[in-house]
């Protein structure tokens, strides 16, 4: 029986596992995750209040209890084994590992306290366990992008507690004190009509109850005749709903580059480069939400392979599919359909030989002491 | 002999689970003499629409009220080709987010749509699982399927 290893248990891992599993039931396969529990970003990158993308999680406890897939938690290659030795324990490696680092802006007063990273943000509102926990955000947050992870951040800062439902804890938003925020601004460098967000997340913001929207820089000229073009019309749609007493107002910029975040010993503002001249937007707190790309403390390195993008095959023995592969783009319904062409490839040339697999990883993994979890 | 197929429409699985979960429930539901297949309609072709099965469709809605990207070749090809599907008795099980109101299980309705249209023979109302609701995806489609199977026979 061949024996298949994946480096990281997250949705490219979970993808590729299930259409292996659907098109060669006779495969034995582990997954290996650095974190003590697997799912990857559905775990700690969906946003908790979007219950109905969480549950796709669902789909993937049948591999561990019914078809079963192993699960090493709890254990990083590169620092409790090496690459190597997993090679040789299995007929086929996977690298799914993603990129977990949070893209930086790379301009002056980035260091400065009360700057926030997507990323790291989302893991700690998911309760990623050793998130360290954040300071308040303070009343008045800069979020920088113009993504569904902006939007996503956005809209959880604008909810009330009664509104986030039953997958958020609301202890976790209330140590960012959320419910003080009074004015979120969501800044990009593209124009309106070129933003990258999905037109039902933007849909999704007028049922917030206790925010106010304006967007800025839309060319309402424009947009006229322009009914069918999201997201511009969904935004044009969007300016000015939400009740007059809000809590909150969620304003959206547009065209405007980031120039500079200013403050003494704390966020005070953050200044963009304008059209028109420079935009100041006083704030307590910056996130930023650009996107995401190799950590700086990433085991693993997309350098020391040769990832190509276009191939899932980097040895006969090796593979790498999702954010590791193809960088830090695409969704749920992505990486599912680039885990069936892993698949597919892995099957095409896999050649089963008499491999330690499972029971040689776990007797190499007690003699050196080290704890994984299991489910 | 009852022959049933069903086709599925997916984009982030959950069709495809559910899909193969109702051919396993029915299997076991309706012991022997029992023909059932499950069909991703990313691969299907308009043949394999046969009357003489009972053809059951499970789909999810993606973006602004769409069907899975990968479907939309079949889809178009019902719209365009036009298969006279008079005979053809059918039932629909839509996936939706209630969280995205305005779209809630529009993938649905539109197979539902365009098979009545081909003057296919509805069986059952459209049934409906919402995935930020309380139920299970699995409970929710058996018991469609259980009403599905008396109304067929």
């Amino acid at each position: 029986m061949a024996q298949i290893a994946f480096i990281g248990a997250g949705p490219a891992a979970l993808y590729t596992a299930q259409a292996l599993v659907r098109m060669h039931p006779d495969i034995r396969i582990d997954m290996l995750d650095r974190w003590s529990k697997p799912n990857g970003l559905i775990r700690y990158g969906v946003a908790p209040d979007h219950l109905g993308t969480k549950r796709v999680a669902r789909q993937f406890t049948r591999l561990f209890e019914r078809q079963g897939v192993g699960f090493f938690g709890g254990v990083e290659v590169g620092r409790d084994l090496d690459l190597c030795e997993l090679r040789d324990l299995y007929d086929v490696v996977v690298l799914a590992v993603g990129l977990h680092g949070d893209r930086h802006l790379n301009i002056p007063g980035e260091q400065l306290p009360g700057v926030r990273r997507s990323g790291a943000l989302a893991r700690w509102l998911n309760g990623y366990p050793t998130a360290t926990r954040p300071q308040p955000l303070g009343s008045r947050v800069v979020i920088v992008g113009n993504g569904n992870v902006a939007l996503d951040l956005a809209r959880m800062i604008a909810k009330g507690p009664d509104e986030l439902g039953a997958a958020a804890d609301p202890a976790l938003f209330a140590a960012l004190e959320t419910g003080r925020v009074g004015e979120i601004h969501v800044v990009g460098r593209s124009e309106a009509a070129k933003a990258k967000f999905a037109s039902p997340l933007l849909r999704e913001l007028k049922a917030l109850k206790e925010t106010q929207i304006f967007v800025e820089d839309l060319d309402r000229t424009e947009t006229t005749g322009l009914k069918s073009t999201p997201p511009l019309a969904v935004l044009a749609d969007l300016h000015g709903s939400g009740p007059a007493d809000a809590r909150c107002t969620l304003r959206f910029h547009f065209e405007k580059q980031p120039v500079e975040i200013v403050g003494k010993r704390q966020v005070e503002a953050m200044a963009f480069r304008a059209k028109t001249g420079t935009l100041t937007v006083p704030a307590s707190a910056v996130i930023t939400a650009i996107g995401f790309e190799e950590a700086p403390d990433a085991s693993l390195r997309r350098s020391a392979f040769d990832v190509s993008g276009n191939s899932h095959k980097l040895a006969p023995d090796l593979y790498c599919v999702g954010w590791f592969r193809k960088g830090a783009s695409g969704s749920l319904p992505d990486a599912r359909e680039d885990g069936i062409s892993a698949a597919q490839s892995i099957l095409s040339s896999i050649i089963p030989s008499n491999v330690a697999g499972r029971e040689g990883l776990a007797a190499l993994l007690k003699q050196r002491r080290i704890a994984t979890s299991t489910l | 002999m009852m022959k049933i197929s069903i086709f599925y429409a997916t984009e982030t699985g959950n069709s495809a689970i559910l899909a193969e979960d109702m051919a396993e429930h029915l299997t076991e539901r309706l012991a022997n003499g029992q023909d059932v297949q499950v069909i991703d309609l990313a691969s299907a072709k308009l043949n394999q629409l046969q009357k003489d099965a009972l053809l059951l469709f499970v789909t999810a809605t993606c973006g602004e009220g769409e069907l899975p990207r990968a479907v939309r070749p079949f889809y178009d090809a019902l719209i365009s080709e036009r298969p006279d599907l008079s005979g053809c008795r059918f039932a629909v099980f839509g996936l939706g987010d209630s969280c995205y109101a305005d779209t809630y299980s529009a993938g649905g309705y539109l197979f539902e749509q365009a098979l009545l249209a081909l003057q296919a023979k509805k069986l059952l109302r459209r049934g409906l699982h919402d995935a930020s609701g309380p139920e299970l995806p699995d409970d929710a489609g058996r018991a469609w399927l259980d009403k599905v199977i008396q109304k067929a026979r």
